[in-house]
């Protein structure tokens, strides 16, 4: 595992520098990013310890959830957070026109996301599921939900980088705005990312 | 290092993470996974989140301490889930 | 002092100081009562005292954020306040209204209170801390609503800074959640679950909007920092809040009727409420550390970071310690929460407020920057003595009630309340002491005013 992370984080022959004193972006957001981590990562981990006394009740619940739906909301997103790589890294290329495709492709991928996932609550909702039905589906639904808002106001986030793309308010020199939006949206997508093993498969 | 390179690493990142996300979504099908399963689909997700952090979000360009908080997240849930996981 | 209007502050700023002196003589009232169970009965009942302290608390805050506020935002607005003389008219309305509903809590039985003011046209008197009769409460509206009239039409007309925009979303904020006192539902789950939309909503939300601003602006003034660095900070520290506190309402939920999904949510959010606290603490001394001047203020300064520092560690950590649900299960209600209750309020706004005026008050009684020397000694001895008592009440406050938590409801045989009250009694007594040098304290704050007026003003080398 090791030497497959070793390689695949040195690929090719050129050296890895590293330049960057402070992450892409605002260190703003990086300070808002690490405070949502914290919350996740807090309901991540009540998440798991109430589960030791409720493996039986986590483990047919669970099985009660839509993991098809989840696949292919784990694709979009991954696909989204990639397709906004490829758009910063066209602005640095100077590359415009791509860069706006890439971020508009970013968009589609997150509304194919919201919109599952909407399906999902709404077919949990036509099942009278509440908050209140059980401890697994308490916090199925809270970290879902949550997490819901998040891609809520990243598709705006996205919708505004993509326009300001549009009006050439980035330059290859500066793109600060643009790396702070998409890192809000990396952090969307890295939340999912240990959500969807912990409640849909664990 | 060349934003060329960057473009082909970025997208072999994500044909790796594809690819992860997909053999997960298997494991969970076959119904019946041991501990040991359920603690590697975790590993597979720490590590993916790993490539998240350092290669979508660029952190393995930045030099010094802001580099670490997400990885040092990403292990301490480690910590958390394996020793919740494990009876 | 560049705009004249700014001067309309003064009165609030004495009016709060005035209330701030008649809170802490009911607050000693009640720590002897605490140990001396009828001291003052029947003239003054603890229920009536404890009315008049934490009515008066809220008052006097109220009257230092106005003032604050027409003290700062003409000078970041760059422009005169909209209307001084709608400011002069809405302090002396609060003031006689402020002072009419405390001589009615002391002067005649609440009943017959809530009696002569019709309360029952519109029934909102009862509630802690809500004890105001209804035509109080809506004389709060009006002054409130002018209030945010005039301070909203002085930034609409000039410069809209960072600082002015936060300042008036929190005062906007207090005004609105102030609303939820005038609903009374039924339902005694509901009710409570309301009463909370004023109180933690002010304190633990609008409210701390306010004090950032109010820090950011004292910080800005004193070390000359970028202001572009201080507005960046402030914008963080109130998103944290927010983020923080808005669900960490939940913290209220755990025990009134409502579902158990709250003690989750409460527990988790409520948890990080500290995070914003820590960020002032870092960003305070930062700015100090990093400033580019000396300023000849020296108490501003030390109120600004004492703030900081008291109100994380009476309003972030104290409150840590019981916000989990599961050590709120034994801690609810019992002397923990009034150990926390006190530094929190102390730290994060009684010292705020206090900060400001020491900024403000030399200028506004004709100096160019500063007191003079005697007069900053007195004052930061002042802030010492209360500081320092301070966190001596809460410490004893939380011995009292480590001691009452597992008397009372942890141990194989638990205690009644009065049997336990009994046995913590040296801690009131010890608490009342501290409140006693709390009161010198604030005695030797008012002294500073007047001492070394004649005595030339702190000025530093260039």
């Amino acid at each position: 595992m090791l030497y497959a992370t070793g390689f695949f984080f040195n690929i090719g022959n050129e050296k890895l520098t590293k330049v960057m004193k402070y992450p892409p972006g605002d260190l703003a957001i990086w300070i808002f990013i690490m405070a949502e981590l914290l919350v996740f990562g807090l309901f991540f981990a009540s998440y798991a310890v109430t589960r030791i006394d409720n493996i039986e009740l986590f483990e047919f619940y669970q099985q009660s959830l839509d993991r098809r739906a989840a696949l292919w909301n784990t694709l979009a997103l991954i696909s989204s957070s990639y397709f906004v790589v490829q758009a910063v890294l066209a602005i640095n290329r100077a590359r415009q026109q791509q860069a706006f495709i890439f971020m508009l492709l970013a968009l589609l991928m997150g509304l194919v996301f919201m919109a599952i996932k909407t399906q999902e609550f709404a077919h949990h909702i036509d099942q009278g599921i509440t908050l209140s039905t059980n401890t697994f589906y308490m916090f199925y639904l809270s970290m879902a939900f949550f997490h819901y808002l998040h891609v809520a106001l990243g598709l705006i986030v996205l919708a505004v980088l993509a326009n300001n793309i549009r009006k050439g308010c980035y330059s290859q020199h500066d793109y600060n705005g643009l790396e702070s939006g998409a890192s809000y949206w990396h952090m969307v997508d890295l939340v999912w990312i240990i959500l969807f093993p912990l409640v849909y498969v664990m | 290092m060349s934003t060329k390179n960057q473009t082909t690493l970025t997208t072999l990142s994500y044909a790796v993470l594809i690819g992860l996300t997909v053999a997960t979504y298997q494991i969970g099908e076959t119904q019946a996974h041991s501990l040991d399963i359920s603690l590697l689909v975790f590993a597979i997700a720490i590590f993916k989140g790993g490539m998240i952090s350092e290669q979508f979000m660029q952190l393995r360009f930045v030099k010094g301490i802001w580099r670490w908080p997400i990885l040092i997240w990403l292990i301490l849930l480690s910590i958390v889930i394996y020793t919740a996981f494990t009876p | 002092m560049k705009y004249t209007s700014q001067m309309v502050a003064k009165p609030y700023f004495i009016a709060a100081i005035g209330l701030f002196i008649g809170q802490i003589l009911f607050g000693v009232i009640m720590g002897m009562q605490y140990v001396v169970g009828d001291f003052l009965f029947p003239e003054i009942p603890f229920n009536v005292a404890r009315m008049v302290h934490t009515n008066l608390l809220i008052v006097w805050l109220l009257f230092g954020f106005m003032g604050a506020a027409y003290y700062m935002v003409p000078d970041e607005a760059e422009t005169e306040l909209h209307s001084p003389f709608l400011a002069k008219l809405m302090f002396w309305i609060f003031l006689v209204a402020g002072a009419l509903t405390i001589l009615g809590y002391l002067l005649v039985p609440y009943a017959t209170l809530a009696e002569i003011t019709m309360n029952d046209l519109l029934p909102t008197m009862g509630r802690e801390f809500l004890e105001q009769p209804t035509i109080t409460k809506i004389g709060i509206v009006i002054v409130a609503l002018a209030f945010l009239y005039n301070i909203g039409m002085t930034i609409l007309k000039g410069r809209k800074t960072v600082i002015n925009l936060v300042l008036l979303i929190g005062l906007v904020g207090l005004a609105v959640f102030f609303l939820f006192s005038f609903y009374n539902p039924d339902n005694i789950v509901l009710d409570k679950m309301f009463w909370w939309f004023v109180v933690h909503l002010w304190v633990e939300g609008v409210w701390e909007l306010i004090l950032g601003s109010l820090l950011a602006y004292v910080l800005i003034k004193t070390t000359g920092v970028d202001r572009e660095v201080i507005e960046k900070w402030l914008y963080v520290i109130i998103a944290m809040a927010l983020i923080t506190g808005l669900i960490g309402t939940g913290h209220h939920f755990f025990w009134i009727g409502t579902p158990g999904y709250w003690q989750w949510w409460g527990s988790i959010f409520s948890a990080l409420e500290p995070i914003p606290f820590f960020m002032m603490t870092i960003f305070a001394f930062n700015m100090v550390n990093k400033r580019r001047r000396q300023h000849p203020n020296k108490p501003a300064v030390l109120w600004a970071l004492g703030t900081a520092v008291m109100a994380f560690l009476g309003a972030g950590v104290w409150g840590f310690l019981h916000t989990l649900s599961f050590v709120n299960y034994y801690t609810h209600g019992t002397q923990i929460t009034a150990a926390h209750g006190h530094m929190a309020f102390y730290g994060a706004y009684v010292m705020i407020v206090l900060a400001i005026i020491s900024y403000a008050m030399p200028m506004l009684n004709g100096r160019k920057a500063a007191n003079s020397q005697l007069s900053q000694i007195v004052e930061m001895w002042s802030f010492w003595l209360m500081t320092i008592s301070m966190v001596f009440i809460t410490l004893f406050l939380t011995g009292a009630g480590i001691v009452q938590v597992y008397l009372q409801r942890m141990s194989d045989a638990p205690l009644p309340f009065m049997v336990v009250q009994d046995k913590i009694e040296l801690f009131y007594w010890l608490r009342e002491g501290a409140g006693i040098i709390f009161l010198i304290g604030l005695i030797v704050y008012v002294a500073s005013f007047f001492v070394g007026r004649d005595q030339p003003e702190v000025e530093l080398p260039k």
